[in-house]
């Protein structure tokens, strides 16, 4: 049996890791005075311009580009100490997040010239919000039967349909979304879909917010009727996008927010059992939970390494991501159980009020980038039994 | 082709000739696997871990840990592991390393009366195969590693899971042959290299536990095809890869960590204590997967499936136990309090 999966320990470059991560933790430290338990637990949903634009400012995004496009030329392992500090101290990410992540390296990896220097700068400035478009009402795990369609008309291509679960449209300025260029056939469903840089302010486009069991507004169902998108603002080559999507999501799969959602509950936990007195058992726990981390993280970073060598390694993210997310899941039930967390609570920033926050998100944790079942049946391909 | 990788596939060809049922049969009944330890001394892994300078092949520990791999993918029946780490100590001590097989056990709880150690070693792993044994004894102040010829120790056999030797060895007023100074920090790092050597063989093992749950999952037909094509299959199969790749990941980062310690880069009981738990974790969990897509024929006798998760059983326990490890890890961590894990989780580059 071939291999299926190879991680290679991959080391951070030490000076240069420290020097940055020392940075980035000054720069955590100044902004983070006023955030309670529950702020850090927002951490990569909590949108916040204001501070993304500081990010951008400290060269902390678009941190891979070329510096002609905005960029700051550093490597992708150094890119990983700011996001890993950035989660691990639940700064509120949100409005760079996935045009750091996804958005921008794609539009870098198959966008046009006339693209990037559009977009990139602003990236990297921090001052554009992206989001991700592509479930729809009837297609979720099933991604090829998407039915939006992109027609082509003078000058660009008019697109109908809809797309739902898309995290923050309502506070993006623009969605990247894959459109069916072209029919599917019965053989080969993956064909025809393409991807478009869509404008939220075009005419036609209706943004509803879906209030969750949060009793906030993440995702939102984004309607198109007649929406005009010029030529220029296709992505990559027309029928490409579901082989550029699937790149994509190895980057979405694998890095730190695949395992560190639930971390800003970990430190107050902690704090909370106490440094003395507690039982063998709650040590056990604790010191298991630890081992998952640091195990998790040195996979994140090789799969980071493999990135930076270029490769595409799908079968180790899908990996990482079902053992992070079944960490993260674990997490609330162990604050619970260590604490002794009371049922109900006053303090809407302290620790009961963000483990209820947490436990309330965690069920997104095992779908978004692809669900559990997706991720397994990815592995099971990678182990040849499919 | 670099020295270790070469070793590595010499060992591997070795253990694909050598280690079949009937070997670990015939090892498990009792019979040393003579020529299978001599081809392995002849390759020179004994000192792999010796510096040149001493005479040994200067491999350093994460090499190491890759030729532990291949021992617990086999489940080859021979205490190279041991052998290798304990050769390894002597050199590095400064003391001569004799023939044969050697092992090494946590020794803080011996007692050294002028010069003459006194106490019980519960379960050290192939004592009555050995000929020496490496321990650190002796109060903070004067820990020292010692080098003990075994005929004059009492060796009581005790059953495991695993079936492989284990012993209590009894140390009744026994004068080492070598002894030299070593930090008392350096006690601890025994146990450490226990642990790790054990964590890298579960990696081992388990990955051919999974190959093999993968094969007989492709291969078994039930309802008119494979049982690798029922989703609730592959979905469990998947989750034994997932355990595979964390023991992999865990153990092979312990000996990394190992690496750079010795190089001075700090102390690497962190990591040694992570890959302990997860590799553990990960055997137990795997091991259950297995035995579960394996279904009855899995738990018999005639198929090589328990040669692995027995000893993968008994491996969770050995240099400490799985619950021991973890339990002093969450009391460093909880001490230290909730400021101090994001530093310690990150401090291969510390800011």
């Amino acid at each position: 049996m071939a291999a299926a999966f190879h991680f290679e320990l991959c080391d951070l470059p030490r000076d240069e890791a420290r020097a940055l991560r020392s940075k980035v933790r000054n720069f955590l430290n100044d902004v983070s005075a006023g955030w309670t338990i529950a702020d850090r637990a927002r951490s990569w949903t909590a949108f916040d311009r204001d501070f993304s634009r500081q990010v951008g400012r400290h060269g902390w995004i678009g941190m891979t580009w070329p510096a002609n496009y905005g960029g700051h030329e550093r490597s992708a392992l150094e890119r990983y100490v700011v996001l890993e500090e950035m989660l691990a101290a639940g700064a509120p990410v949100a409005a760079h997040w996935i045009a750091d992540r996804q958005s921008g390296p794609l539009i870098l990896r198959v966008g046009t010239d006339e693209q990037k220097r559009e977009f990139l700068p602003r990236i990297a400035r921090g001052e554009l919000a992206f989001c991700i478009g592509l479930s729809e009402p009837d297609s979720g795990s099933d991604l090829a039967s998407l039915r939006s369609k992109a027609t082509r008309i003078s000058g660009g291509w008019r697109l109908d349909g809809a797309k739902i679960w898309t995290t923050n449209a309502h506070q993006s300025d623009f969605m990247i979304g894959l459109f069916r260029t072209a029919p599917a056939s019965e053989t080969a469903r993956h064909i025809g879909l393409s991807q478009f840089l869509i404008d939220l302010k075009s005419s036609g486009i209706e943004i509803r917010p879906i209030a969750d069991l949060t009793g906030e507004s993440h995702f939102n169902e984004v309607r198109f009727d007649a929406v005009f998108v010029p030529d220029s603002m296709m992505v990559g080559r027309e029928g490409d996008g579901w082989a550029q999507v699937n790149a994509e999501l190895a980057f979405e799969r694998s890095g730190p927010d695949r395992y560190l959602s639930a971390y800003p509950l970990v430190p107050p936990m902690l704090d909370a059992i106490g440094k003395t007195g507690f039982e063998a058992q709650a040590a056990r726990d604790v010191g298991r939970l630890v081992a998952r981390l640091a195990t998790l993280r040195a996979m994140s970073i090789s799969v980071a390494g493999m990135l930076q060598a270029g490769a595409t390694p799908l079968q180790e993210a899908a990996l990482i991501k079902d053992l992070g997310v079944d960490l993260e899941q674990d997490t609330p039930r162990l604050v619970e159980d260590l604490v002794g967390l009371p049922p109900a609570f006053d303090d809407p920033g302290g620790l009961a009020a963000a483990t209820a926050y947490v436990t309330q998100v965690a069920p997104t944790f095992s779908l978004r980038g692809g669900t559990r079942e997706i991720m397994r049946g990815l592995t099971a391909r990678g182990l040849g039994l499919r | 082709m670099d020295l270790a990788a070469l070793l590595g596939d010499q060992l591997e060809r070795l253990f694909l000739d050598h280690v079949d049922r009937n070997c670990l049969h015939a090892a498990e009944s009792g019979i040393w696997p003579a020529a299978l330890w001599s081809a392995v001394e002849d390759f020179g892994l004994r000192t792999a871990l010796v510096p040149e300078a001493a005479g040994g092949s200067g491999l350093g520990w994460s090499e190491a840990g890759a030729i532990l791999q291949r021992t617990g993918r086999f489940a080859a029946p021979i205490p190279l592991g041991e052998t290798m780490i304990a050769a390894a100590l002597l050199a590095r001590a400064g003391i001569a390393i004799p023939e044969g097989v050697l092992v090494f056990a946590d020794g803080r709880a011996l007692k050294v009366d002028d010069g003459l150690i006194e106490g019980r070693l519960p379960a050290v792993a192939w004592a009555h195969a050995a000929s020496h044994l490496v321990v650190a004894a002796g109060p903070d102040d004067d820990t020292r590693l010692c080098l003990l010829d075994l005929r004059h120790a009492e060796a009581h056999p005790l059953r495991s899971i695993g079936r492989d030797a284990r012993d209590d060895v009894v140390l009744r007023g026994a004068k080492p042959v070598a002894t030299a100074p070593i930090e008392a920090a350096a006690a601890v790092g025994i146990l450490e290299l226990g642990a790790l050597m054990r964590a890298s063989q579960i990696a081992g093992a388990l990955r051919r536990v999974m190959e093999l749950a993968v094969d007989y999952a492709n291969t078994r037909q039930q309802f008119g095809r494979p049982i690798g094509r029922f989703q609730a299959i592959q979905q469990s199969l998947a989750q034994l890869a997932a355990e595979v790749a964390a023991a992999e990941v865990a153990s092979a980062a312990g000996w990394r960590a190992r690496d750079k310690s010795e190089a001075g880069l700090g102390k690497a009981g962190f990591e040694a204590a992570v890959a302990r738990i997860r590799c553990s974790e990960a055997a137990r969990l795997g091991c259950a997967i297995a035995h579960q897509v394996h279904g009855a024929i899995g738990v018999t006798d005639e198929h090589m499936l328990h040669y692995f998760t027995r000893r993968l059983w008994l491996w969770r326990l050995e240099f400490g136990a799985e619950t021991w490890w973890a339990e002093e890890l969450g009391a460093t961590v909880l001490e230290a309090g909730g400021d101090k894990l994001w530093p310690l989780l990150t401090r291969d580059d510390p800011a």
